[in-house]
């Protein structure tokens, strides 16, 4: 299945894969983050579908 | 997923098994600081309440939710932004902070390091010995203290939220420090002239970044450029790992600390009054005077070297 990360494409192995899954598989740690799929938050624990775009909005500052 | 009302689910809280639609999850979220003001007893009728905003999420989160319960806990709210005098980052943070004190109807009051160390943050760090981070944490905190005081402020409010107070016991903890422990809890401490309040200290940055997402609120996300890996960076990682195992450590590591300061009393430092501003300060000349001074004798010697 093919996903869009941030803009950039990724194939994933997994037939299903729920956005922790990506998340893990991308070495990101849920905490850290607030994910938007298809332009909207959702929890981590929705399913994944062919051509889906997430963007993984950093939670954590610096400074 | 759906929420218990029937709502679209956007967040699931791991540590309380919890899921939460936006409606639902702002109503919790409101009602989380609410209640922490009271619990920690914060706040008094008729305080007049500052609070250091950054134009970040977490001081704009703060700013927005504590407008919203004033008028209930009967209190005004003056929003104080210090400008560091960062190129590159401290202009979006005042943009941000002007448009949001603005739609809120509130009277923004600027300080900058500048008017009161003569130099920007930039050029501090270009002058002196000490460390960025350094300069901006204390003279920051010298610039709220006098802002305060000038505006007859009865508290100051910060947006350090859960992770960030986790953060500071697990570093405490690796020093060993008591002190500093203790500080935290926020009563004034005697070198301030104002008790300092944290209403999102029980609020997982997480939450805290959804908030300000679920409600469009005008945050600048830009970061210093003198942020870097630090210390506390791998702390965060750390306790973030801890966590994603074992939702509710971050809660652990707070009420675990609560027990510990309660078993333990604080070093009682004498006071004295700052030789150059009169400041109450455990030295005699205080640590935002002394790297004042030190940049002065800097800046004289640069001046020299060109001239000479
Ligand atoms: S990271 Fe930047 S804003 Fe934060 S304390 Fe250091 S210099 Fe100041
Ligand atoms: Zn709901
Ligand atoms: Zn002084």
């Amino acid at each position: 299945m093919i996903v869009f990360v941030d803009g950039k494409k990724k194939d994933i192995s997994k037939e299903d894969c729920r956005v922790c899954d990506l998340l893990e598989e991308l070495g990101v740690n849920r905490e850290a983050v607030v994910t938007v799929v298809n332009g909207e938050i959702t929890v981590e624990e929705t399913e994944l579908s062919e051509g889906d775009e997430i963007k993984i909005i950093s939670a954590v500052s610096g400074g | 997923m759906k929420c218990a009302c029937g709502g679209k689910a956007v967040y699931t809280r791991r540590y309380s098994g919890q899921i939460f639609c936006k409606k639902c999850f702002n109503n919790y979220f409101e009602r989380k600081v609410h209640d922490t003001i009271r619990s920690q007893k914060m706040i008094n009728r008729l305080d007049r309440v500052g609070i250091g905003i950054s134009g970040g999420k977490d001081s704009t989160v703060l700013l927005s939710v504590l407008s919203k319960i004033a008028g209930k806990l009967e209190i005004t709210l003056h929003p104080i932004l210090i400008d560091e005098g960062i190129t590159g980052y401290r202009l979006s943070g005042i943009n941000a902070a002007e448009k949001t004190c603005k739609s809120l109807r509130l009277n923004l009051k600027m300080a900058s390091i500048k008017d009161l160390a003569g130099s920007t943050l930039d050029e501090l760090q270009e002058l002196g010995d000490s460390k960025p981070c350094t300069y901006c944490g204390v003279l920051r905190r010298k610039l709220l203290n006098k802002e305060a005081n000038e505006q007859k402020l009865d508290k100051l409010a910060t947006g350090h939220n859960l992770d960030d107070e986790a953060q500071a016991i697990m570093m405490n903890y690796v020093a060993g420090d008591i002190n500093r422990l203790h500080r935290l809890k926020g009563t004034a401490t005697d070198s301030d002239l104002i008790k300092r309040i944290k209403p999102l200290n029980r609020i997982p940055e997480k939450e805290i970044m959804l908030y300000a997402l679920l409600n469009k609120l005008e945050v600048a996300s830009d970061e210093c450029p003198y942020a870097g890996e630090n210390h506390r960076t791998k702390i965060r990682d750390f306790i973030n790992t801890l966590e994603s195992d074992q939702p509710g450590v971050k809660h652990k590591i707070i009420s675990g600390w609560e027990k510990i300061i309660e078993t333990s009393t604080p070093e009682k430092k004498p006071m004295h009054k700052c030789k150059i501003c009169n400041h109450p300060s455990s030295r005699k000349i205080c640590r935002s005077c002394e790297l004042t001074e030190e940049i002065k004798i800097k800046r004289k010697d640069a001046t020299k070297e060109v001239a000479d």
